[in-house]
């Protein structure tokens, strides 16, 4: 879809919520969405295919404090971490959380993120005190088993952790990043956090989201520097400077990528917005590659409001977004009101159903 | 587009430097604070607001740096009376817990040599990290005083749940023009992070360590 840059969307239709903000959007099934918002509430949107939103699930107070991220576990399950200090696996089938994972020390959670590979959830705690870190738990949906967590690495940082990843296809392999600017890499088959950690790499600067790129590592800070920087191998004693480890690093990106802020980062694109020309873009990127000429506007973007989430469907060829103006948008291209099934690819998640064909013709249904 | 002139804060500057040197003279560098009162800012649901900032000028000069380098590294760093230490070295604190807090606290902040810099964790555990003092990375290629000044010149912003930031920008030893310079670039950099700008902004005020304050916007 975004290597015809001749494409131009517009908004097909909005849901809104104000003065509520839409904190996050994310696939459940082909046509089912679901959100987080700042009113404490998780709400499921039916999406069918083409300018489709409408909302059919409601649960308020999914957490007493602040849902501070939303992982999803399978078409039914979704888990989500709160400010309370507690994270929940959710039932869509009975609409309820089924478990509540709890941790030792109680503190706010910030962050969230599930691997399939190994049925682990991994979240980021607040600093309190000397300690914040990442708690981890596993076998969600064993009731038997007790909700207490399998890991608690306390000692790689020593500020809020604002994101966790799971590496895609290599089980047991996380990243943490936190407000004190590193990112940590873990392996988590391993209880003692010292040999756990694998590899730490320092961003210099408040880290807002960190993931993989195949087996790289990328780090977008809280004011809007990226870069992505090449795995290490701890024990590696070699003398010489490797210029293939070098990571890449892109600095502030406000002006090279033509925005005031980053959205997100997703796997193959940047979604960027400017808040004084209520302008949001979606620029295409494979790994240190930007394509900045296929850039895809969405005009008039959420106002002048930030934009907290974008989501985007590939085969039906449209684009869901959540705003502080409280609205979930979605944007289509006028000639794919209705297409085919769809198939998701979405900014900011590493859950991919399909290999994403970028360059294959629009099925038409 | 900026709200705040360089005139204008220069009278406060003047005003600030008139009090530290002569109504009210200390016997250490009072450093010089920008205090940013926020306004329009939901700290439970906007987005984080956090970073660094370097300036040109060193705001607090008696920061500690050791460089933990390699062989080449090593030989820079004593070369301009930089504390350091090899690969050895850090072999020989063997992982004691009680040493690498201590060496953690000896020292503002750390630059290893890049091919150092992976070894790390393996060679001290996650102690720096703990401490906030993991180590910026230098290559053969950087300056390395440059990059030790680079250190020096970096401050952290981060706003917690108070709608309320404090910054350091220099000390009352730097001349007029540097101030100003170092108050105008760290303002605007600020502001240009939040996303409704100078909408965001109740004040400003600039105030030197036991000085009072001269509100600047």
């Amino acid at each position: 879809m975004f290597s015809n840059k001749s494409l131009k969307f517009v908004r097909g239709k909005s849901v809104g919520y104000s003065p509520e903000y839409v904190y996050s959007l994310d696939v459940l099934t082909p046509s089912r969405v679901l959100s987080s918002l700042s009113d404490k509430s998780l709400r499921i949107f039916d999406t069918g295919s083409g300018a489709n939103i409408t909302e059919t699930v409601k649960l308020s107070n999914a957490d007493q404090s602040s849902i501070s991220g939303v992982s999803i576990v399978d078409d039914n399950t979704a888990v989500t971490a709160g400010q309370s200090g507690v994270a929940k696996v959710w039932d869509f089938r009975q609409n309820k959380a089924i478990r509540e994972l709890s941790h030792s020390a109680n503190t706010p959670l910030l962050s969230v993120a599930y691997s399939k590979l190994t049925n682990t959830v991994a979240a980021g705690t607040e600093l309190v005190g000397q300690d914040s870190g990442v708690v981890i738990w596993c076998r969600l949906r064993d009731l038997r088993n007790p909700r207490k967590p399998v890991r608690e690495y306390i000692d790689s940082h020593n500020d809020d952790v604002t994101c966790v990843a799971f590496h895609p296809t290599t089980p047991h392999s996380l990243l943490s990043g936190a407000t004190d600017g590193l990112v940590t890499r873990y392996n988590t088959a391993i209880s003692d956090e010292d040999d756990a950690v694998m590899q730490v790499v320092n961003h210099g600067a408040s880290i807002r989201c960190t993931g993989f790129f195949g087996n790289d590592v990328y780090a977008l800070s809280h004011m809007e520097t990226f870069s992505i920087y090449k795995p290490t191998d701890k024990d590696d004693e070699a003398e010489e400077d490797k210029p293939e480890n070098k990571p890449t690093v892109f600095g502030d990106v406000r002006e090279q990528w033509g925005c005031e802020y980053v959205v997100d980062i997703g796997k193959s694109y940047a979604a960027v917005g400017s808040n004084s020309d209520a302008k949001l873009s979606l620029i295409p990127m494979k790994g240190q590659n930007v394509f900045l000429e296929n850039r895809i506007e969405l005009p008039g973007a959420h106002g002048e409001e930030v934009v907290r989430c974008v989501l985007v469907d590939d085969r039906n060829s449209r684009i869901f977004t959540g705003g502080e103006d409280g609205n979930v948008s979605v944007w289509l291209t006028e000639d794919h009101l209705g297409d085919g099934t769809s198939e998701w690819s979405q900014v900011g998640n590493d859950r991919q159903k399909h290999k994403k064909h970028k360059d294959k013709r629009f099925k038409p249904y | 587009m900026s709200k705040i002139t360089v005139a204008g804060v220069r009278g406060s500057v003047k005003e600030l430097l008139d009090y530290s040197e002569n109504t009210k003279k200390r016997n250490f560098l009072e450093t010089v604070e920008l205090q940013i009162g926020l306004k329009n800012y939901d700290t439970q649901r906007d987005k984080r607001f956090s970073g660094t900032v370097k300036l040109p000028q060193v705001p607090r000069p008696n920061m500690t740096i050791c460089v933990f380098g390699d062989a080449h590294d090593v030989d820079r760093a004593k070369h301009i009376g930089v504390d350091a230490m090899s690969v050895d070295d850090l072999k020989k604190l063997n992982k004691n817990k009680k040493l690498i807090k201590k060496l953690a606290k000896k020292y503002n902040a750390f630059i290893a040599s890049e091919v150092l810099i992976k070894q790390v964790p393996r060679l001290l555990g996650p102690q720096l990290s703990k401490a906030g003092k993991f180590p910026t990375p230098v290559s053969h290629a950087d300056d390395l005083y440059g990059k030790i000044t680079e250190v020096k010149s970096t401050i952290k912003f981060q706003l917690k749940k108070v709608l309320c930031l404090a910054v350091a920008v220099g000390n009352v030893g730097m001349d007029e023009d540097q101030l100003v310079t170092q108050i105008m670039i760290a303002s605007n950099f600020l502001v240009s992070l939040l996303k409704k700008h100078w909408q965001n902004v109740g004040s400003l005020v600039i105030k030197s360590s036991m000085g009072p304050s001269f509100r600047i916007y």
